[in-house]
């Protein structure tokens, strides 16, 4: 592969670098980089009390919810009365164990289609 | 040093800043032939090296993760004021040209009148030849440039380069000793 390079332009590339003198620019770079080490900080101070508060005001209903939820997929789907039949589909025999049973096929179903 | 500046040790960044602000700064005025907006755009560089340094897995790579920093820079740069870009038909010298009027006259300003004359990516690529000392398939990889269109932006800008400073090209032949 040619990489020749021009040898006057590549005296004149090297004859004009320069050593700069950084103090200036690195202490305008360092204040920059506080300011936004300050930002960050701010920012995660933000996000943090923001998380706590909407865990303060949402715990309550969150909770009623999860009952809610918890009990309405414990309910049975066909009254059975009591007796040993009754005990062996109480798991299934709710929305819960539908819902079980749903996702079981769903996941033997996907991996017959696409298991390598 | 630069490890620790991965585990967000200021000083040591300030350190590294330090080391390589010149380096940096020297390839953006070649690039941007404006000193002013040469340590606008260094500064930028080594603003988002602070904030990405902890993803550098390999300290060693440090110094050319930052050229690649500087050249996306830059890159950004162009696309944010030169639309065409990509067209490859930009004119580089209308905004340098005023920047450079201002400087002091030596080779460092001839070169970036001369550079600025030259189209973005063509200077781009000149400049990561002849400053970086990179070869043409680092350009491209570096620029994400076909290595035909580095190739061919080098020939192109070397030989507008040869035109315009043909004086310092006449210079040096003129200070050659004469066997005689």
């Amino acid at each position: 592969m040619m990489n020749d390079r021009d040898p006057m332009l590549q005296s004149l590339f090297a004859e004009a670098q320069d050593d700069l003198a950084g103090d200036a620019f690195v202490a305008t770079l360092m204040s920059k980089v506080d300011r936004h080490v300050r930002l960050a900080r701010l920012l995660w101070i933000g996000i943090g009390l923001a998380l706590i508060l909407c865990a303060w005001f949402a715990a309550g209903p969150m909770q009623e919810a999860a009952l809610a939820v918890t009990f309405g997929l414990s309910q049975p789907l066909f009254p059975l009365h009591d007796g040993l039949f009754a005990a062996l589909v109480a798991p299934l025999n709710t929305y819960a164990g539908v819902f079980a049973l749903l996702l079981l096929i769903i996941r033997s179903t996907r991996r017959a289609l696409f298991a390598s | 040093m630069v490890g620790l500046a991965c585990n967000g040790d200021r000083d040591a960044f300030a350190e590294l800043v330090r080391r390589r602000q010149s380096w940096i700064r020297n390839l953006m005025r070649r690039c941007s032939g404006d000193p002013v907006l040469a340590d606008d755009l260094a500064q930028t560089v080594f603003l988002q090296a602070w904030r990405n340094i902890s993803q550098l897995r390999k300290p060693s790579r440090f110094g050319g993760w930052l050229k690649r920093l500087a050249v996306t820079v830059w890159l950004q740069h162009l696309r944010k004021h030169d639309p065409l870009l990509n067209a490859d038909e930009i004119d580089g010298a209308g905004g340098v040209a005023h920047a450079i009027a201002g400087r002091e006259p030596g080779i460092a300003t001839d070169l970036d009148r001369a550079l600025a004359a030259l189209a973005g990516p063509v200077r781009l690529c000149i400049v990561l030849s002849y400053h970086e000392g990179m070869t043409q398939s680092e350009i491209a990889d570096l620029t994400e440039l076909p290595l035909g269109t580095v190739k061919s932006h080098i020939n192109r800008g070397t030989r507008q380069l040869q035109t315009l400073l043909s004086d310092y090209n006449e210079k040096a032949r003129s200070e050659e000793p004469h066997d005689e």
